[in-house]
């Protein structure tokens, strides 16, 4: 049974940002129009940024804003594939920081003469408006794992006939202490809790299942 | 004491008489002397030029430019010598033959082929078998060359020593001429700190890699066949003792995820069969300790994986605890192909299949029938 | 917009093979304009499944443009044949799986893109043994998170 905490369901891209009661995207997206469309989003490792850029990202682009994503790799210090093609009207940079100063000033610059907007993420404040702050905390972990159960997990087992218990706010907060309150290692406690669950849940029929 | 220390070394042949750690942790005291004093003079040169120049002493001429040259020659015999014997350390006397004949085609740290035509996926041979035992049909290589750990250690001690070194006597001579640079001055309180711990962790690596002999294993057949056996020897070179010696059999499987600025590689043990153990052992200086043993992969066991970010790896681990020394763990990886059991249709139900699956006769039976 | 219909599947009551034998599927599109479809991808194929990047093998492919089909339609019944591989085995770990799946991705005008998957199995490897040692604190699996500017120098 593949387990609904793999890498393929919680990657940024696979599952939407939780927002927390009374926020939402079109909130968010109303104050990055009213920030002129700058904006820096904060947190610390494996909170939901990239998740949450990788949001923003498609519902711009659904709005028929063209975006320019860039994704910086360890070690990256410039930009890949820099200027960005014409026409773009937002940047977006995923792991803004790791910039040296010179390439932070020529992005800023390059987007003010161009009229494009700018947002980007980084663990600490990197001068620009803030946009959102994630903030890893147990009551978005919650979040994270009813999403998880009620899509991915019930499109998995309706098939196998197969059903793991879920996770008791006890045992969300012990993972969340074994990541060091990083959610992505939360996120793969979860995981080898789950595959030690399902294991003694013995699906009927031929093995293996899939 | 005199065992282990002997001034003068005889050679006899391929051997040596005295301790291979003595000589490694000599060999590393007399490049980084050599280095020190040839950073010294150069520090002490250059600085006669560019802090406080005195045309009475040290001044530009033949002289100096042959001081300098003799800092620099210093410097580099020291230097290259000292990254010479830290990569040399862990590796095979095969190994470093092969290295020094085929340099421009092998990779010591690092060796990436394609995959076997015939089994895709499957991790390759070549790196294993193209070095033959002497007791048995192949010598393992052993999984990880210590080169860069040490490699990075000596780089680090050597760079950050040599410019500390300059300060202080750019220092010294400041306080000799009779203006003292209190702020340098008490920087270098700090800087001789994180020098003398480069020294220390330098020394520390190189004797926890040289400390307890080689070891070395070799194996009867490559690639192993799940539900078969075959033969290994392992050989643990002294001389010294050691309190308990473990030969496992290990599957690890290793995920590599990559988001943002964090690398996430994590390894988890999902079998370990322990092969051989043995208490008490005295190695000896001049003969290795040989052990015979047999080995099996259980029958229905996952076959070796490799792919970009995930990985499937079998080998053969050795762990040893010499008494008041840290505990080594050597790997020797091994390429497993998959079984005749495994390659069947699966069939029958699944709940059997949970817990001690990949040696339970009754499914291999079932298999059979 | 009526979304188009995808039928893949195996031949056979099987979904669990050898080695070596000889896998065969069938796929069929309806509910589309044949003038709408533009390119119809058939593959066998592996990937991994877990804790680590996603990888992918694959083992048969097939594209077919309208211009290699009867009239220019690429909706009837299509058969593929594929021998399947010595490996990998399908294989469930306790960080790792290996899957194998038939796919059929469907190309249409306007960049529009649709996805069907008949996953199956080849050969017949059970799950390691459970190990839970890594839920024990004093005994967690070995993991190296290497934070680009933000490592120290551990192991010294």
């Amino acid at each position: 049974m593949t387990n609904p905490f793999a890498t393929r369901y919680i990657r940024p891209g696979a599952m939407p940002f939780l927002f927390p009661e009374g926020r939402s995207l079109a909130q968010l997206l109303t104050q990055f129009a009213a920030q002129g469309h700058w904006g820096q989003i904060v947190g610390p490792h494996g909170s939901g940024k990239s998740t949450l850029l990788a949001q923003v990202i498609a519902e711009l682009t659904k709005a028929g804003t063209h975006v320019a994503s860039l994704t910086l790799h360890p070690g990256d210090r410039r930009p890949p594939a820099w200027p960005p093609p014409e026409g773009t009207q937002i940047v977006a940079i995923d792991g803004y920081e790791q910039l040296g100063w010179m390439w932070r000033w020529r992005v800023k610059a390059w987007c003010r003469r161009n009229a494009s907007g700018l947002v980007v993420t980084a663990h600490r404040d990197v001068g620009l408006p803030p946009l959102w702050t994630t903030a890893p905390d147990l009551a978005t972990l919650r979040r994270v794992v009813d999403h998880l159960w009620a899509t991915v997990h019930h499109d998995l087992t309706a098939s196998s006939g197969a059903s793991a218990a879920p996770f008791s706010e006890s045992e969300l907060a012990a993972a969340l202490a074994a990541g060091n309150g990083n959610l992505r290692e939360a996120l793969f406690h979860l995981y080898d809790m789950y595959q030690q669950r399902s294991r003694t849940v013995a699906p009927a029929g031929d093995l293996p299942q899939v | 004491m005199a065992r282990w220390f002997r001034f003068v070394e005889k050679k006899r042949g391929q051997r040596r008489t005295g301790s291979p750690l003595v000589g490694v942790a000599g060999e590393v005291a007399f490049c980084g002397a050599l280095f020190f004093v040839g950073t010294l003079l150069l520090s002490v040169l250059i600085t006669a030029q560019l802090v406080d120049p005195d045309p009475a002493q040290l001044s530009l001429g033949v002289g100096w430019w042959l001081l300098v040259l003799l800092g620099v020659s210093t410097c580099v015999l020291g230097g290259g010598g000292l990254i010479w014997v830290v990569v040399r350390v862990g590796t095979s006397q095969e190994r470093r033959s092969a290295l020094a004949r085929r340099a421009a085609e092998i990779e010591l740290l690092a060796q990436t082929v394609p995959w076997p035509r015939d089994y895709p996926t499957l991790p390759p041979l070549e790196g294993l078998t193209n070095s033959p035992g002497t007791i048995l049909a192949y010598r393992l290589p052993p999984a990880q060359s210590p080169g860069w750990q040490l490699l990075a250690a000596a780089l680090f001690a050597m760079l950050w020593n040599a410019v500390v070194c300059l300060l202080t006597v750019s220092v010294i001579r400041g306080h000799l001429a009779g203006r003292p640079a209190w702020v340098w001055t008490i920087l270098l309180v700090p800087f001789w700190g994180v020098g003398f711990w480069s020294i220390r962790a330098l020394l520390r690596l190189v004797l926890l890699h040289s400390g307890a002999g080689r070891t070395t294993v070799e194996i009867s057949d490559l690639p192993l066949v799940p539900g078969q056996t075959y033969e290994l020897v392992v050989c643990q070179h002294g001389p010294g003792t050691l309190q308990r010696l473990q030969i496992w059999l290990v599957c690890e499987e290793e995920a590599t995820f990559t988001q943002g600025t964090d690398i996430r590689i994590e390894r988890r043990a999902v079998w370990r069969d322990l092969v051989w153990e043995g208490r008490d052992l005295v190695l000896e200086a001049h003969t290795p300790w040989v052990q015979h043993c047999r080995l099996m992969v259980p029958p229905l066991a996952m076959h070796s994986f490799q792919s970009e970010h995930n990985a499937i790896r079998w080998s053969v681990v050795v762990c040893g605890q010499p008494p008041r020394w840290p505990a080594f763990e050597r790997g020797f990886p091994v390429v497993v192909y998959p079984g005749p059991a495994t390659k069947q249709a699966a069939t029958g139900p699944s709940a059997s299949r949970a817990g001690r699956e990949w040696t339970d006769p009754s499914l291999i039976a079932g298999l059979r029938a | 917009m009526i979304e188009p219909l995808l039928s893949l599947s195996l031949v056979g009551p099987r979904r669990c093979f050898g080695v070596g034998e000889e896998l065969v599927c069938e796929y069929q599109i309806d509910a589309v304009d044949p003038a709408d479809i533009q390119a119809v991808e058939a593959s066998v194929l592996w990937h991994t499944v877990g804790k680590g990047e996603e990888d992918l093998g694959v083992h048969f492919f097939e594209r077919r443009l309208p211009s290699d089909a009867e009239n220019g339609d690429l909706r009837p019944l299509r058969r593929l044949r594929t021998r399947l591989p010595n490996s990998p085995l399908s294989y469930q770990g306790a960080i790792l799986s290996i899957e194998w799946c038939v796919r059929l991705r469907l190309f249409l005008r306007r960049g529009r893109e649709y996805v069907v998957e008949q996953p199956f199995t080849l050969g017949c490897v059970p799950s390691p043994p459970l190990c839970t040692d890594h839920l024990d604190p004093k005994t967690p699996s070995e993991v190296a998170v290497d934070r680009h500017r933000e490592s120290s120098l551990e192991g010294f």
